[in-house]
């Protein structure tokens, strides 16, 4: 390639990026526009092209929440409250107006400790390779023959090895926490957990808007699910949607 | 004999005077049966000797008389004497009965029961038909017809016989009620209890819940099913009391269905319907109370709203606050403190953060509006008002955000805040991805940092380690550098002799380390028979020939380049036997005889070559 087509090339790349970078800032800043004139439809269909176009932060999930939640629509709201939770647990507005849609639609559920270890999934790996490694350094240094501190070393080898097996078991346990993709939100009341996929079938629990699911498998307009009280049943597809867009 | 007579007759005349007031009474078994289900009525009559049974007869029901007993009590020196006559009734169809009061004549005078009402219903699973099986279960719904919202306690009992041990199956599972178009409440933990029917002995499992239809129209519940897991004894049974060791059990998961039942659903009344109704059903009262009672404008007080009562807690609205000129009100918090299990008897608080706006001398007055099922009308409560001193200056007030700026209707009934969310955020956001971290490519890479720390610390390790252990080996190979080069440059032949002998040593001693055996000596190792002999007698001669040199003066001060070269090819062929694998000519094995093809030792022309040195 002569160097001419190569600084074209480059040039075009710079461009393309700037351009994407310039009309995702537009679409922000238009929504937010849109959201304070009080046109709540219309910022949320600027929010929802974001997020179509996979431009995700806890910011847009937020905003995109609130527009729901001014729309009347509480169950979406508290799906995207709780994108945006998972995105930053330390979202201190989010955390709030979740509270408020959730106590609007009724939802009082205590959270279980999963829930509440998953929001922080990303930490413990963190957490467990850190005091992998510190435990191996340490380690060699209290093997080494004349090391000095080889006590100390010792026993913050030990102490971080603890530490590792404990985040280890609870990465095990929680698994992808919040971000596992098959979780799911009722986003629609009067929604029944039923023993077959129709409508007739005889209902095994009501489920709550905002209530998480597991989803298992999928049938027609129908999901395969479990929630979070252990019973396992049917609902019908778009009464849930996923917290992992 | 005969006064004892006489004075049991005359007892007996006593308390035939003492006799109080003749009374008749009717009771039924039950109330509620089953066409075809047998019931028990029993006909009471006290203080009156009535021999013949009364007669009892209803259109549409079979009653058979089926005996009479007769008792006679002293209480308190009351005598009374009570005949009990009973008869079985079997309906035929379903309705509701009367059985008419029943006459009785004595003492010139009529006495009549009470009518009494029996209820034959069609479809039910009674008790008394059950009775027969080892478990069976009912449905108990106390009403017969409820309004939307209003909750109603229903029970689920499953009785088994008492010889049958029973558990939920699978555990934690609670009783699904089939139906539609109602909720329940969770249901409280199961109650244990013993009873008796006809004669027999139940253990009972008592489920509680509430039930709300949730819209108008008869609500059917088909039936509600649990499952257990009963262990039945086999065999007749044994003596009540004494367990038997030898007894056999067999265990099944079962499912326990109760019958179905159905209750109206009547709507609320629209008429009257106060406009502030919040949904709440069921019969309540209204406290309120406030801290502190006195404040500076714009600073907080706590209007605490209590509702206290029976009904659907989980379904009714906040309070209003009324005549709240002046005050900010916020939205309340609430909190719900249950009397029983199943949370219907309960007091709810709301609790108002209100701020003044200006002097004030009153707080708002809460109103609170439900329905009641049993009057069948709305009720408004209104608190009393409450004195507050409310000191300071007119302050501005404060832009409430959103749906929250309730407009006041004429009437003066401003509502309360409508819940609102904080508003969104506007800084440019920061990217954010939905993977796990552990499924991230900078997590692995982040991981490889520390692992590549460690590789190079352990290679850094070994190669410290290698190092010190090769220092002796090191320092053997310099030397006999040095000593090659000597040997090829110096002309004394004392130095030479000494230098080939030194050579011998150190060659010995770097082979010992590099195979990590004890060190052999020069002496060591010629005296073995594994050398080969040639090159053995020639070493010898070397060291003989260095030893009288060095002690004996004998020879030629100045080498030769023929005794040079011979003695370097003799080195070199020493060199040659050292780099034989170990398992060959490994010092360990030179002391083992070694013989040649022919079992002698070996010999040739080098032999004489070394011994001229």
């Amino acid at each position: 390639m002569n160097p001419d087509m190569r600084r074209y090339f480059v040039l075009l790349g710079i461009l393309t990026v700037a351009v994407s970078q310039c009309l995702g800032n537009t679409s922000w800043n238009t929504a937010n526009a849109a959201y304070a004139e009080g046109k709540f439809e219309q910022a949320k269909v600027d929010y929802v092209q974001l997020v179509d176009s996979r431009e995700y932060s806890a910011e847009l999930f937020y905003n995109l929440g609130n527009a729901w939640f001014k729309l009347g629509d509480q169950g979406r709201a508290i799906l995207n409250y709780q994108r945006a939770l998972i995105l930053k647990p330390s979202f201190e507005e989010a955390r709030v107006n979740l509270q408020t849609a959730l106590k609007l639609v009724g939802n009082d559920d205590p959270k279980t400790i999963g829930d509440s270890l998953g929001a922080y999934a990303d930490y413990f790996p963190v957490v467990a390779s850190a005091s992998f490694w510190t435990a191996v350094f340490c380690l060699i240094g209290a093997l080494r023959k004349r090391a000095p501190y080889a006590t100390f070393f010792g026993f913050v080898s030990i102490m971080a090895g603890i530490l590792f097996a404990s985040s280890l078991a609870v990465c095990f346990w929680i698994g992808s926490g919040l971000k596992d993709s098959n979780r799911a939100l009722v986003i629609e009341s009067a929604t029944d957990l039923k023993y077959g996929p129709a409508i007739t079938a005889r209902p095994v629990e009501s489920l709550q808007i905002g209530q998480p699911i597991r989803l298992i498998s999928e049938r027609g307009d129908w999901t395969f699910c479990r929630a979070n009280t252990g019973n396992l049943g049917w609902i019908l597809s778009r009464k849930a949607e996923r917290v992992v867009p | 004999m005969n006064r004892f007579l006489a004075f049991i007759i005359c007892l007996f005349g006593i308390f035939e005077s003492a006799l109080a007031e003749p009374s008749i009474s009717s009771s039924l078994s039950e109330a509620v049966t089953d066409i075809d289900h047998p019931v028990q009525l029993e006909i009471k009559v006290e203080n009156a000797r009535i021999t013949r049974p009364p007669t009892v007869s209803v259109n549409g029901l079979s009653i058979s008389f089926a005996g009479t007993s007769t008792r006679t009590q002293i209480l308190n020196f009351q005598a009374s004497s009570i005949t009990v006559f009973t008869y079985i009734i079997t309906p035929a169809r379903e309705g509701i009965y009367e059985i008419p009061p029943v006459e009785v004549s004595t003492g010139g005078k009529t006495y009549r029961s009470a009518p009494i009402i029996l209820k034959v219903i069609h479809g039910t699973t009674s008790r008394s038909a059950a009775a027969d099986k080892p478990y069976f279960a009912e449905l108990v719904i106390p009403k017969e017809s409820a309004y939307v919202g209003e909750q109603i306690p229903i029970e689920l009992r499953f009785y088994f016989n008492q010889r049958i041990r029973f558990e939920p199956y699978p555990q934690g599972q609670y009783p699904i009620i089939e139906g539609e178009d109602f909720v329940t409440k969770k249901y409280s933990e199961p109650a244990e209890k013993q009873v008796e029917l006809d004669g027999r002995v139940y253990r009972v499992a008592i489920y509680k819940t509430a039930l709300t239809g949730v819209k108008p129209g008869k609500l059917e519940l088909q039936s509600a099913t649990q499952g257990f897991l009963i262990t039945t004894p086999f065999g007749p049974r044994g003596s009540q009391g004494l367990p038997d060791p030898f007894e056999s059990f067999g265990q099944q998961a079962v499912d326990v269905k109760t019958n179905g039942g159905s209750i109206q659903i009547k709507p609320l009344p629209l008429a009257d319907r106060p406009a502030d109704f919040s949904g709440a059903v069921g019969e309540f009262t209204l406290t309120a109370t406030a801290q502190p009672d006195k404040v500076k404008t714009g600073e907080p007080v706590t209007m605490n709203v209590e509702i206290k009562g029976l009904g659907n807690f989980d379904r009714m609205g906040q309070p209003t606050l009324t005549s709240a000129d002046g005050w900010h009100i916020y939205q309340p918090t609430e909190a719900t403190e249950t009397m029983d299990e199943l949370g219907l008897n309960a007091t709810k608080t709301f609790s108002f953060p209100l701020v003044a706006e200006r002097p004030l001398t009153t707080l708002p007055i809460a109103r609170f509006t439900f329905f009641n099922p049993d009057s069948e009308k709305y009720v408004v409560l209104k608190s009393s008002p409450i004195s507050i001193e409310v000191q300071g200056d007119l302050i501005l007030k404060a832009p409430v955000p959103g749906p929250t700026a309730a407009p006041s209707t004429p009437n003066q009934v401003k509502t309360t805040a409508v819940p609102d969310v904080l508003d969104i955020q506007v800084k440019m956001p920061l990217p954010a991805t939905f993977t796990p971290l552990i499924e991230q490519r900078k997590f692995w890479i982040a991981q490889a940092i520390p692992a590549c720390a460690l590789l190079v610390l352990g290679f850094g390790l070994w190669w410290r380690n290698a190092r010190i252990a090769g220092r002796p080996l090191r320092a053997l190979k310099l030397e006999r550098r040095a000593l090659q080069k000597r040997i090829k440059s110096s002309d004394s032949r004392s130095e030479i002799l000494q230098v080939a002998v030194r050579l011998l040593e150190l060659d010995l001693r770097l082979q010992s380390i590099r195979k990590r055996e004890k060190p052999l000596s020069l002496d060591e190792c010629l005296s073995g028979e594994r050398l080969p002999t040639e090159i053995r007698n020639e070493l010898r001669d070397l060291v003989e020939a260095r030893s009288a040199r060095i002690y004996g003066h004998h020879g030629t001060e100045s080498l030769t380049e023929e005794e040079r070269s011979r003695i370097i090819i003799l080195l070199n062929r020493w060199k040659a036997l050292m780099c034989i694998p170990h398992h060959f000519y490994s010092p360990a094995v030179w002391f083992s005889p070694r013989r040649n093809k022919n079992g002698a030792g070996e010999t040739g022309p080098a032999a004489g070559r070394a011994r001229a040195l």
